[in-house]
């Protein structure tokens, strides 16, 4: 097993697809820094030169910032619109195309059939989520670089969009850092559970384009549908994957149940169809 | 023989794939459903009574092409766009499998070979465009709507569209609506080409980019302004799209890109791949 995952970690860092996804979207998160950082200087001289009693300074941070932060930007949704496409992209087509090549039969003979399904989901959910984590760290380093890291002030929620109860707010306005860090983690951890979906419809198509692009559909309809449904709470990994709770309020068992019923849809039908289907 | 390799990949390509555009008929058949559901969710506060006045053509037409005309994602459009992305996506796809690929040694000439793929994949746009009209008009016959083309301050409300910056509601808006396959042909033809140069997904994330960057800049060098129909002259009484500047600018960028597609195409490795 501890082969196998190395072996494929191997893989995975000398995969050409893996290596351009990366830094194309790294490229985007650093654009996306380059502009941020740009309107908050230039809002820092305009504070120094003027005589407003109202500084609106602690608008200007950080924490509002980053790409997570920031509220529905052109950029930035783009951005979190493309994270589940870039989290597919970058090495879920391999367990499609190692069955397409015979090169299963290979690994199977060896090592068996359980220790070269999960040695895939292990390897895919943390290289999916790396590529996914990577810019976004990019980014909140090259942000904090020129952005003053101000602590956020309640009086000024409109510009974070967090309010009085919404989820973890009392964090936010404490120890913002902490905040950030654990949506940058349900990025992380979304990306590698979404990556599994892929491998898991590749079990149903031969179409390397279909297995990739239609969870990618079917997600932009549920969230959709969610979004009309007029629930409650804020549904859509979209959203809910970012630090600026936009829209409908955020809730911690609907953000970790839609995580668990995920991990449970890819991980489940790769393990069962893994461990029943012939290889050979 | 032009003519015959037409024929063979509208065989193959669109005649034994109908069940691609029975999706697509069901997809729109779904959009006008939620329309109609939306309709009644979203508008007044609650214990207000449903919409009583009879749906319209136009309104089953306008929703999931509607657009936006604030910087944001609309996303039943997005839906809309992403699904003829994938599906031309997935002929570029398959149109360079080996086996596919022995009809150009049949065809005697590449050229041939590549300008019958234009045309498919401009077909396939069409044929999307065609479902689209089929399924909304099913719809508003089984829901005892009038066939009228238009669209009121109902429509706007539903889909959260200020109705101040657009021109006098209700509004016919029959001729516009052209400009949705007209454009999206020529994103096809550029997918098309893209899909020779890099690979298919990654030519789905350009594609998506240029469509996602299109509902953020109203330019109308950008294709996906097109395609929302709020953005049009005909709606937006300041910096709307002209109708016929997308006909001129849709058909220069499908020759523009099926010559260069045609270029690339003579000099590509196939044996290798490359």
């Amino acid at each position: 097993m501890k082969n196998l995952i190395s072996i494929e970690f191997k893989k995975v860092f000398k995969s050409k697809v893996y290596i351009i996804t990366l830094a194309i979207f790294t490229l985007l998160a650093v654009l996306i820094a380059i502009e941020s950082s740009y309107y908050s200087v230039i809002g820092e001289n305009r504070i120094k030169n003027t005589t407003d009693v109202n500084l609106w300074l602690s608008a200007n941070t950080l924490f509002s910032k980053w790409v997570g932060g920031q509220l529905a930007d052109g950029l930035s949704m783009i951005f979190y619109y493309l994270l589940p496409l870039v989290a597919i992209i970058g090495y879920s087509w391999s367990l499609q195309s190692e069955m397409k090549s015979g090169y299963i039969k290979n690994i199977v003979v060896r090592g068996g059939k359980n220790s070269y399904f999960f040695s895939k989901i292990i390897v895919n959910f943390i290289a999916s989520g790396l590529i996914v984590l990577i810019p976004i760290v990019v980014n909140f380093i090259i942000v904090a670089c020129f952005v003053p890291v101000r602590m956020p002030d309640p009086q000024y929620d409109v510009i974070y969009s967090i309010y009085s109860g919404d989820l973890w707010s009392v964090l936010f306005y404490t120890n913002p850092f902490v905040y950030d860090l654990i949506f940058i983690f349900i990025s992380f951890l979304f990306a590698g559970l979404w990556s599994i979906v892929p491998m898991a419809i590749s079990f149903f198509t031969k179409n390397k384009i279909a297995s990739l692009v239609t969870p990618y559909i079917v997600l932009l309809l549920y969230s959709y549908v969610m979004d009309i449904s007029g629930f409650a709470y804020n549904s859509s990994p979209f959203s809910f994957i970012k630090a600026a709770q936009q829209g409908r309020p955020y809730n911690e068992f609907v953000i970790f149940g839609t995580l668990l019923v995920i991990a449970c849809f890819g991980i489940g039908i790769v393990a069962l169809r893994g461990h029943r289907d012939d290889v050979f | 023989m032009f003519f015959n390799v037409l024929r063979y990949d509208i065989v193959t390509h669109i005649i034994k794939k109908w069940y691609i555009f029975a999706i697509c008929l069901l997809a729109f058949i779904g959009t006008s459903f939620i329309y109609v559901c939306s309709s009644n969710l979203n508008v007044g506060p609650p214990g207000t009574e449903p919409y009583s006045i009879p749906f319209t053509l136009g309104e089953y037409l306008f929703y999931p092409f509607a657009g936006t005309t604030y910087n944001t994602f609309p996303l039943i459009w997005l839906i809309c766009n992403v699904l003829v992305i994938f599906i031309i996506i997935n002929f570029g796809y398959n149109m360079q499998s080996k086996k596919k690929m022995k009809v150009l040694i049949y065809s005697q000439s590449r050229v041939i070979w590549w300008l019958s793929k234009c045309l498919v994949a401009v077909i396939y746009v069409w044929l999307y465009f065609a479902m689209y009209l089929i399924a909304t008009l099913i719809f508003c016959a089984a829901n005892g709507g009038s066939f009228e083309i238009t669209v009121n301050n109902h429509t706007m409300n539903v889909l959260g569209l200020n109705t101040r910056i657009l021109n006098q509601l209700p509004l016919s808006f029959g001729n516009i609506l052209l400009c949705i396959p007209i454009s999206l042909s020529a994103l096809a033809v550029i997918i098309t080409t893209l899909s020779l140069i890099i690979k298919p997904i990654f030519s789905f994330v350009v594609a998506f980019l240029f469509i996602g960057v299109s509902s953020f800049y109203s330019s109308p060098l950008l294709l996906g302004n097109y395609t929302m129909l709020v953005r049009s002259s005909h709606f937006m009484q300041n910096n709307g799209m002209d109708f016929n500047f997308c006909i001129l600018y849709s058909i220069a960028i499908m020759l523009a890109f099926a010559a260069l597609g045609a270029i690339i195409f003579k000099f590509k490795d196939i044996r290798n791949g490359g």
